[in-house]
């Protein structure tokens, strides 16, 4: 134990605590304090970044060597995260019932694309602690209001009644006043989105 | 001889004497109070320019817009969008104290997070009275946040 | 109305489209057409990584610097994800405002009565002198007293605007520069002399506006444009990496060069089909 007060290990001081970095009372330590040992930053923080100096060398923690195998990397490759969400490899069948977009949607004059994963972007948004449900469609480009025509019409077939809708023309998105999602999306993909 | 001088001059000339009441509060002018104090609120109307010194109209020195500062604000605040992705915008605040920069909350959070960080330095020994001034004031807060005031609505 | 308004438009575009591909379709046609001032214009069909699928690309001019007059030196596409956006003019405020306030630290300052110098002692007795009641000198009520509720120094105004609402703000604002024809993409920086008035001159004769804002792909533009615009303080040259929705305002026109474009695009494009989890998660000092 005395060996470890002797030695002008950090710690020490660490534990002693505030007593210990008082000057007078560091006789019982066994080692001198001097006003240079007190202060406790080893690498120094600037508030500054001016008065920083410049990246000079940096001493890197282990020794390594590069060296470049392309067959290997493949493996290597395989463990990093995707840089980007991979386009959908075309199959007969999706088992997990997926349905892909077809061609001649971009005929239309109207259009929703899909978004990055891949799904419609069809929501629904539940505000007022579940009091208000709002189906909305967003992404729109093209005619947005002969798309809104088509869906109340949609709508009022499926359901017998008037069901309303809100068109935000700038933010490119309907709005339909209830939970219609799953009819929204048979229509989409009736559409071909 | 003065006797019959008076005499005569009764005889020849004898002055009218009438009666007048005394005039005393007629007479009277008003007290005058704070003699000598000027009036320096204006009270004649519109318009209070005539009299006395112009106020001095302080010369328009318009800002220059096209200071590098000024005309180079905001660079590298998409930094994170537009650069290589690992440098945040809140590190190219050079400008900004280190123990700020990008620190958002009450005046109590702020204040205790830069004692944290000035207590590794010489803060303390060398500013002295400016540290005893950070803990009175943490500790002055401390009481009036956790015992004096409300706290918000639960978020849920 | 609006729902002419949305097919003229698209009418428009298709037309213009169509347009454009007559001129690339025929390498004659080309040269017939810039023959007088320029014979190889190039016309760039670009391979995209991620294909715009229904609106057109936008087509815009390639122009040069090195000569007063503009010459066009070929179309090049640029991609309507980024470029040809609707551009939401609350986002771009929201975004104005985030650089604003993200950087601001009040530094006023005033000191309570606990930190105004003395006043410890009672001025005078409580009572029989017949004045009014007082226990320091430094009470708020003193003339030199502490101040009540004044600014304490180090207000900050810090928040950081949500990540893709920061990407929909420099969409937003290129693709308004773009429609307001106040972008354009040059092919590279390069001026025949270092002399400002040229540059001056140039600016003037093309009605590029006062201020200029040259966007180049990298850290080093060529010694002759920095040269000129050393003393012109309202043309100014940033990296790609620099652009920001601020500045872009500030100045009237947007001179990029044609790979700062594309590198632009590419970036945001990369975002726009990428997991963006880790940069949408809550900010965390620490961790940043």
């Amino acid at each position: 134990m005395a060996t470890v007060w002797r030695s002008q290990c950090a710690f020490a001081r660490f534990f002693v605590g505030k007593t210990g970095r008082i000057l007078n009372n560091a006789a019982d330590l066994g080692i001198k304090l001097t006003p240079e040992s007190i202060s406790v930053s080893t690498t120094r923080s600037y508030s500054n970044y001016s008065h920083s100096p410049l990246v000079k060398k940096i001493k890197e923690q282990y020794d390594f060597e590069i060296e470049k195998n392309p067959p290997e990397w493949a493996y290597v490759e395989r463990l990093l995260p995707l840089e980007i969400i991979p386009p959908v490899q075309p199959k007969e069948t999706y088992p997990s019932g997926w349905i892909p977009p077809k061609e001649e949607a971009k005929d239309l004059p109207y259009f929703m694309p899909r978004t990055k994963n891949h799904e419609l972007p069809i929501y629904l948004v539940i505000t007022h602690k579940g009091q208000r449900k709002v189906s909305m469609l967003r992404k729109i480009e093209g005619d947005i209001w002969l798309m809104n025509d088509l869906i109340k019409e949609h709508l009022q077939k499926n359901f017998n009644r008037y069901i309303e809708t809100r068109v935000h023309e700038l933010g490119r998105f309907i709005e339909v006043k209830g939970d219609f999602v799953n009819s929204l999306r048979e229509w989409a993909y009736s559409k071909g989105f | 001889m003065e006797w019959l001088s008076s005499t005569i001059l009764k005889t020849f000339w004898r002055p009218t004497v009438n009666t007048i009441r005394t005039r005393y509060h007629a007479d009277k002018t008003r007290l005058v109070r704070r003699y000598g104090y000027e009036e320096k609120i204006w009270s004649g109307g519109l318009m209070p320019r005539s009299e006395g010194r112009r106020l001095p109209i302080p010369e328009y020195r318009p800002l220059n817009p096209w200071t590098q500062r000024r005309a180079l604000f905001g660079q590298n605040d998409y930094i994170d969008i537009l650069g290589s992705g690992e440098l945040h915008p809140i590190k190219t605040l050079y400008t900004v104290p280190s123990w700020i920069k990008g620190v958002s909350g009450h005046e109590y959070h702020i204040l205790l997070r830069k004692k944290k960080m000035f207590a590794r330095t010489g803060a303390p020994t060398i500013r002295p009275t400016k540290w005893k001034e950070y803990e009175k004031r943490l500790s002055f807060l401390y009481r009036k946040l956790n015992r004096k005031t409300k706290t918000g609505p639960s978020p849920c | 109305m609006s729902f002419s308004l949305i097919n003229a438009i698209r009418k428009l575009n298709i037309s213009t489209v169509s347009q454009i591909r007559l001129i690339s379709s025929g390498s004659t046609d080309v040269s017939n057409i810039n023959s007088h001032s320029n014979s190889d214009l190039n016309v760039t069909q670009k391979e995209w990584k991620f294909p715009p699928q229904f609106t057109k690309p936008r087509e815009v001019w390639i122009e040069n610097l090195d000569s007063i007059d503009e010459k066009k030196l070929g179309l090049f596409e640029l991609h309507p994800l980024v470029y040809a956006v609707l551009p939401r003019i609350d986002i771009i405020h929201r975004n104005v405002i985030w650089q604003r306030k993200f950087r601001w630290v009040s530094w006023a300052h005033t000191k309570t009565r606990a930190e105004v110098h003395g006043g410890g002692r009672k001025p005078w007795p409580q009572k029989g002198l017949g004045r009014a009641r007082h226990g320091s000198i430094r009470s708020p009520l003193w003339r030199g007293g502490g101040i009540v509720h004044g600014p304490r120094s180090g207000k900050t105004h810090f928040f950081m605007l949500p990540f893709h609402l920061r990407i929909h703000g420099l969409t937003s604002t290129l693709s308004a520069k773009f429609a307001q024809d106040d972008l354009h993409v040059v092919r590279n920086l390069e001026l025949p002399t270092e002399d400002p008035e040229y540059l001056a001159e140039l600016i003037e004769k093309r009605n590029w506006g006062p201020s200029v804002l040259i966007v180049d792909d990298n850290d080093y533009a060529p010694r002759n444009i920095t040269v000129a615009t050393e003393n012109l303080p309202h043309v100014n040259i940033i990296p790609f990496y620099g652009l920001n929705v601020y500045s872009m305002l500030k100045h009237d026109t947007l001179i990029i060069t044609q790979t700062a474009a594309e590198r632009i695009e590419e970036k945001i494009l990369q975002h726009l089909h990428s997991n963006t989890m880790p940069q949408q998660a809550k900010f965390k000092l620490n961790q940043v």
